[in-house]
Formats: structure tokens, C-alpha cells, sequence
């Protein structure tokens, strides 16, 4: 039997993992300036922690993904000085253990997603190293939220590389705990060091579990469509802003920068975008993506077919995150409608 | 340590070559030996300027390895400024290469533009190597802008033209004084040469204004889609198929490029120059 530990209160478990952080850096899902992020819980005001409850129990994911901090939006991995003609060299010190608390199913995926990319042969060790790093706290939602697709995706109630589920028993309050990985039992016994009780039973969530989209359907039903003038119209409604692909818990794509100041200087690499046009212009000007339809094509492309044939999967957990930032409206479903509906007509 | 595969090692300028204008030919001596292929890249670097991908010009099996490079911005500005005995960043080799299997026994027509005659030099330089796999006849079309923009002049004046069976041919945009070769663009050498197709394979690389002209002549004189080899040049940063801007439908031209058959290109939904 997996182990199931209980803390009697979201507080009491708060309290427990604020413990261990001297070991950790412990993330929660807060909301900053009225707008939904992981933070670090000893960087919380009250009023910040006072919300981890809500947004780590919701049927809905925060905003901001758990990505950051696995992939960050800027990651230095050479460091130096030059100084009188010679040139030294640092690699920045290795990442620290991380808790993720209140990640969702649909996070957990997007990171199983990545893994196939940056986990294949040549090994992405930047990102490896924090994978391994980290424990996931994840609540699986009872109902899905106003702009989630996860149903569809097959995502509901995924667990895969969850290490520890957590659930609320509405009777008692209590918060339980059940482990499923070794780092996920390592962790729960630190916790009953720091007072939370072993537990008979988890309370397993409620959500029906519906039938997912088959990734090879979609994918065919793409390539059926390439030639719609659909993707015209799509593209005169996007203006190209690549919020969709900054929030998007599966977006991979980084560029490389380099940076000197004076004597001091850093190699790093952020995330970049295929919605921006020099994504893909050269030295020269040439550009194999010139158009907005072009760009507006490959990330749902890239998407929903061509991970598919690379990767065996759909690359969209339907978070429903690009939908609900996009200022002209733009979602998952603004295409999926449209492909299978063109599909069905047939 | 962390496994990084975007981590350069250190490569020595041991040699520069000057080409042309606007190109030099570096020699360079990794730390550790890099195992290539024709038609294969590398990323160099320098800390604080940048990192750019560059076709590995020499031939496999020789103690150092040879890129052309040809001054076009911040990194090739200051590349083009070094000096023999330092240090540049070097990680690869990246990408697929030639097919030096499926070319075997075929008569081999290489058709070149500008610093384009680089990845093609190092499987020219390859098959003249391997007489025995590669001895039917082969023949070159390389053009550039102007005379002073030709590159490897010791090879295409002198060394390959002495070659048994190797039949150079060269162009240049713009009249010269003393130019007695072709003058206007390479895809209309190649049409006015008409090679016959006959068990060939005709291998392009050049600015992809050039590539798309000389696909289209070499079509219209007979050559079929799966004699002809193109690269593609994309922009590219990791190199390995993971930062995802090189991607040609679900292909990484950094990984299952740069090389391809005209014959898959066809296949792809997107246009691919
Ligand atoms: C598969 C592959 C193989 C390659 N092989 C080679 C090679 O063997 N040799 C080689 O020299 N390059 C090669 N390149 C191209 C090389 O990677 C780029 O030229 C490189 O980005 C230059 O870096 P930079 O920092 O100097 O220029 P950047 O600073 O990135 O570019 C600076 C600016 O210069 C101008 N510029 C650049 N190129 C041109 C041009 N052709 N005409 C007019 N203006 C221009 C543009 O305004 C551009 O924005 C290859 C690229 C690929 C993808
Ligand atoms: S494409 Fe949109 S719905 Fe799908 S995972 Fe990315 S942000 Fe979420
Ligand atoms: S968020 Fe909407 S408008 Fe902005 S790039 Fe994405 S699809 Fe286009
Ligand atoms: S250069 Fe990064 S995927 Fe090809």
C-alpha cells in the first residue's frame, strides 16, 4: 500500500514544509499583483501565503505554469570575466531540491511532454538536473475549470510523474498526502518528522473521466487542412504578441544569447517564440516562415501534428491558458472546432 | 558537473586562410577530435559575442578542421579579427551529411554559389579522396558575384582542374577584366551546360535565391527529384533539435538536415526556402 500521511490543516501542512526550508525551495501558487503565479512560500507576505489554500485546491491551474521552474524564462549556464586578455570561466553552481506545491494534472503532463524533448538523446542537463530535483505536490481538480480542455487531452486526473497526490477530506479538513514516487516517500517521511500523522485511507478526486481526443485522428485531420484558407482568416485575427506560447506550460523553444559587460559576461539561453518573425530570419533577411499564416500554422502545427509524428503524443494539455490570455481570442479550440468540423462534414 | 550539451569546448586557430574580401578559411584544432562527416556543421563561439552554426569545409580524417567563414555581422566581424594561437568555442559536429552511400558509382555534378562551396568542398574532397567507390566523372558549376568573391581559389584553379575526370566550371555575376569564364548567375550556367542526367546526382548548396533556381533548371533539364541534393540554411541556436526554430514541418534541419533529397522536400507541406 502507498503511504498516505495527513497534516489536520492546510496551515499545518504550510508550517511543515516552511520546516524544510532550509533543504527546499518550497513554491506555492500565489497571486502577485493580481495575477496568478508559483512563488517561493518564504517569499509570501500573509496576505500572499493566506491564498496558497485556494489556488493549490481549485479546479483550475494558476496562470503562470510550474514551467519556470524547471525550464526559466532565462537560464545562465557560463559565466566569466575577462581581465587583461585572459579569459575565466564559471559554470553557475548546480539547482537546489525543489517542492512544487498545488501543481495540477495537466502540469504534470506538460512537463512529461518536455521530458520527451529535452529528456531524448542529447540529454538536456540544464533541465534534467531540476527535474530531478523536484517533488511535485499535485491535487487532482473534482471538476473542471471554466476554460479547461484537459478531458479532451486525456489529461484528467494524470499522475504520472507526480510524487506525491494531495487531497482536502471535506469532513475532517484535513489535507492528505499519498506518495508515489521514492523522492515522493522521502518527502513524506521528513513530513511526519514535522508533525503530520499517518492516514488509512485518500480521498480520490471526482472528476469523470471522459474520452480523450486520439492524437493520430487529429494529427490526420491537420494534414487534411493545411491548404484551408482558415488559416488566412486566423491569421489576419492574431497580432503576433506570442502571449500564447508564454504561457503555454509545453512551449520548448529558447534562444541563445550572449551578454558583456566591461569585464564580466554570461552565455544564456530564455524562451523564445515562433509567433515573432525573426524566430526564424536569418543573417541576410531570408526568412522560411515570412508570413504571419505561416508562424500562426506552425504553432498549431507543431502542436497538434508534428509532435504527434515526433513524439507519439499531442502537444497540448488543454490548460486552456493561450485561450484565456490571447487578446483577440484565439484558443485550442478556435482549431480544433474548426478541423473537426471540416472532418465531420466530410 | 552538469551534462550540457550547449557547453563549447575550446578549439585553437591554428591557421587562417584569407579567401576573398570577405572570407577566411580557419584551421582549427579541438581539444578533443570531432568526428565528421561531409556535408556536417559546428557552432562556434566567442564568450560575450555570440555563437553561430558553420559548415565543416574540410574533409573528414585530417588533424584539424576547416571552416569558411564569410564577415557578415557581430560574431564572424570579430572571428575575421583573430589570430592564429587563440581560442575559439567549438560543439558539434551537428546534423546529418551527404549520401556518400547512395552517390556511389554515379557521376557526380556539385553546383555551387558563393560561401555555398563550403560543405560542398569537404564531399568534393571526400569522393576525390575514395577514387575506387567514387570513379565515374564529376563536375563542378560554382559561381560567385564577382571574381574577388571566389573562394578556394587553389582548389577550383588549380587543384581540381588537374584532377583525371573533373571538369570545373565557373561563373561570376558581373563582367571582369581578364575573366574568361561565364558571366551571369549560376542557374543559367547550369542551363546553358545542360549536363546530362544520366546517372547522376546533382548536389547543390548556395544562398536560397540560387537554390531555388538551380532546383527548377535542374528539373527542366531532367534531372528527377531523387537525383537531386540540396542543403538548407536555417537560423539556427542549439543545433540538436530542441530550441525549435529550425523546424521544416516536423523535421529539424539541425538534426534530420541540412541535407535532403529534392524528392522529400517535395513531400513537405511547408515551402522549404
Ligand atoms: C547549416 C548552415 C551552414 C552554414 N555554413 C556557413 C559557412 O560554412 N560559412 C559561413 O560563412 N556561414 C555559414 N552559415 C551562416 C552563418 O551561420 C551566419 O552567417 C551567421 O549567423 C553569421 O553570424 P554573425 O553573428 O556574424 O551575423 P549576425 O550578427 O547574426 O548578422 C548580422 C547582420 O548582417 C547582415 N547580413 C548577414 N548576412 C548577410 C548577407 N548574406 N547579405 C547581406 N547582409 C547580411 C544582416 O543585416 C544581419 O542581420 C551557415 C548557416 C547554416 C544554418
Ligand atoms: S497550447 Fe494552450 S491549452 Fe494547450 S497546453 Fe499550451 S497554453 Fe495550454
Ligand atoms: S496570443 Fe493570440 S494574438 Fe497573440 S500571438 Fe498568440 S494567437 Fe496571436
Ligand atoms: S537549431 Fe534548435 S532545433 Fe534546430
Amino acid at each position: 500500500m502507498k503511504p498516505v500521511i495527513a497534516a489536520k490543516s492546510f496551515e499545518q501542512l504550510l508550517k511543515a514544509l516552511h520546516q524544510l526550508s532550509s533543504k527546499y525551495l518550497v513554491v506555492a501558487p500565489t497571486t502577485e499583483d493580481g495575477v496568478e503565479h508559483y512563488r517561493p512560500i518564504t517569499q509570501m507576505s500573509e496576505e500572499q501565503k493566506s491564498q496558497v489554500e485556494r489556488l493549490s485546491l481549485r479546479n483550475q491551474p494558476p496562470l503562470g505554469s510550474v514551467k519556470p521552474f524547471l525550464f526559466p524564462d532565462s537560464e545562465i549556464y557560463i559565466e566569466f570575466t575577462k581581465k587583461d586578455g585572459k579569459l575565466d570561466v564559471q559554470t553557475p553552481r548546480a539547482s537546489v531540491p525543489q517542492i512544487i506545491l498545488g501543481a495540477k494534472p495537466c502540469d504534470v503532463v506538460s512537463l512529461e511532454l518536455i521530458d520527451k524533448v529535452f529528456l531524448e538523446d542529447p540529454v538536456d542537463g540544464l533541465y534534467q538536473e531540476k527535474r530531478d530535483n523536484t517533488v511535485l505536490i499535485v491535487n487532482q481538480c473534482d471538476e473542471m475549470g471554466a476554460n479547461c480542455r484537459c478531458d479532451d487531452f486525456g489529461v484528467q486526473r494524470s499522475t504520472g510523474s507526480a510524487d506525491l497526490l494531495m487531497s482536502k477530506d471535506e469532513s475532517s479538513g484535513k489535507i492528505l498526502l499519498k506518495a508515489q514516487s521514492e523522492k515522493g516517500n522521502i518527502l513524506a517521511e521528513e513530513l511526519l518528522k514535522e508533525g503530520m500523522e499517518e492516514n488509512p485511507v485518500f480521498r480520490e478526486p471526482k472528476v469523470p473521466v471522459k474520452e480523450a481526443l486520439e492524437s493520430e485522428k487529429i494529427q490526420q485531420a491537420m494534414d487534411d487542412f493545411f491548404e484551408s484558407p482558415f488559416w488566412e482568416e486566423l491569421a489576419m485575427r492574431c497580432i503576433g504578441c506570442a502571449t500564447c506560447t508564454f504561457y503555454c506550460p509545453t512551449c520548448h523553444c529558447y534562444d541563445i544569447r550572449d551578454f558583456q559587460r566591461k569585464e564580466q559576461g554570461a552565455r544564456y539561453r530564455t524562451w523564445d517564440s515562433c509567433m515573432f518573425p525573426d524566430y526564424t530570419r536569418m543573417a541576410g533577411g531570408h526568412n522560411p516562415r515570412p508570413t504571419r499564416k505561416d508562424r500562426v500554422q506552425n504553432r498549431f502545427y507543431h502542436k497538434l501534428s508534428y509532435f504527434v509524428k515526433n513524439e507519439g503524443a499531442l502537444g497540448c494539455v488543454g490548460c486552456g491558458r493561450c485561450g484565456e490570455k490571447c487578446p483577440v481570442g484565439i484558443s485550442m479550440d478556435t482549431v480544433l472546432n474548426r478541423i473537426g468540423g471540416e472532418v465531420n462534414d466530410k | 558537473m552538469t551534462n550540457n550539451p550547449l557547453m563549447p569546448i575550446n578549439a585553437e586557430v591554428i591557421n587562417i586562410i584569407p579567401e576573398s574580401n570577405d572570407v577566411k578559411t580557419f584551421q582549427l584544432k579541438p581539444e578533443k577530435p570531432l568526428d565528421h562527416m561531409p556535408g556536417q556543421c559546428a557552432m562556434l563561439s566567442l564568450l560575450g559575442v555570440g555563437e553561430a552554426l558553420f559548415s565543416i569545409t574540410s574533409p573528414p580524417g585530417r588533424d584539424y578542421l576547416e571552416f569558411s567563414i564569410k564577415r557578415v555581422g557581430k560574431l564572424t566581424e570579430v572571428l575575421h579579427q583573430m589570430e592564429p594561437g587563440q581560442t575559439v568555442g567549438i560543439r558539434g559536429p551537428y546534423g546529418n551529411n551527404f549520401p556518400v552511400e547512395r552517390i556511389k558509382g554515379k557521376k557526380l555534378l556539385f553546383i555551387g554559389g558563393g560561401i555555398g562551396l563550403a560543405p560542398l568542398r569537404s564531399l568534393i574532397q571526400y569522393t576525390l579522396d575514395r577514387p575506387g567507390e567514387y570513379p565515374e566523372a564529376k563536375q563542378l558549376i560554382y559561381g560567385a558575384r564577382s571574381t574577388d568573391d571566389l573562394i578556394f581559389e587553389r582548389d577550383i584553379f588549380n587543384a581540381w582542374p588537374e584532377e583525371k575526370n573533373f571538369e570545373v566550371n565557373l561563373s561570376v555575376d558581373v563582367e571582369a577584366p581578364n575573366w574568361d569564364g561565364f558571366v551571369g548567375f549560376v542557374p543559367q550556367y547550369l542551363e546553358e551546360l545542360s549536363p546530362d542526367p544520366q546517372d547522376t546526382v546533382a548536389v547543390t548548396c548556395g544562398p536560397p535565391i540560387m537554390i531555388k533556381f538551380v532546383l527548377q533548371t535542374l528539373e527542366k533539364i531532367g534531372f528527377n527529384p531523387d537525383q537531386i541534393v540540396t542543403t538548407l540554411e536555417y537560423k539556427m541556436k542549439c543545433g540538436i533539435g530542441k530550441c525549435g526554430r529550425c523546424n521544416l514541418d516536423e523535421f529539424y534541419v539541425c538534426k534530420d538536415g541540412p541535407v535532403f533529397y529534392l524528392s522529400d522536400l517535395n513531400q513537405m507541406k511547408s515551402d522549404f526556402i
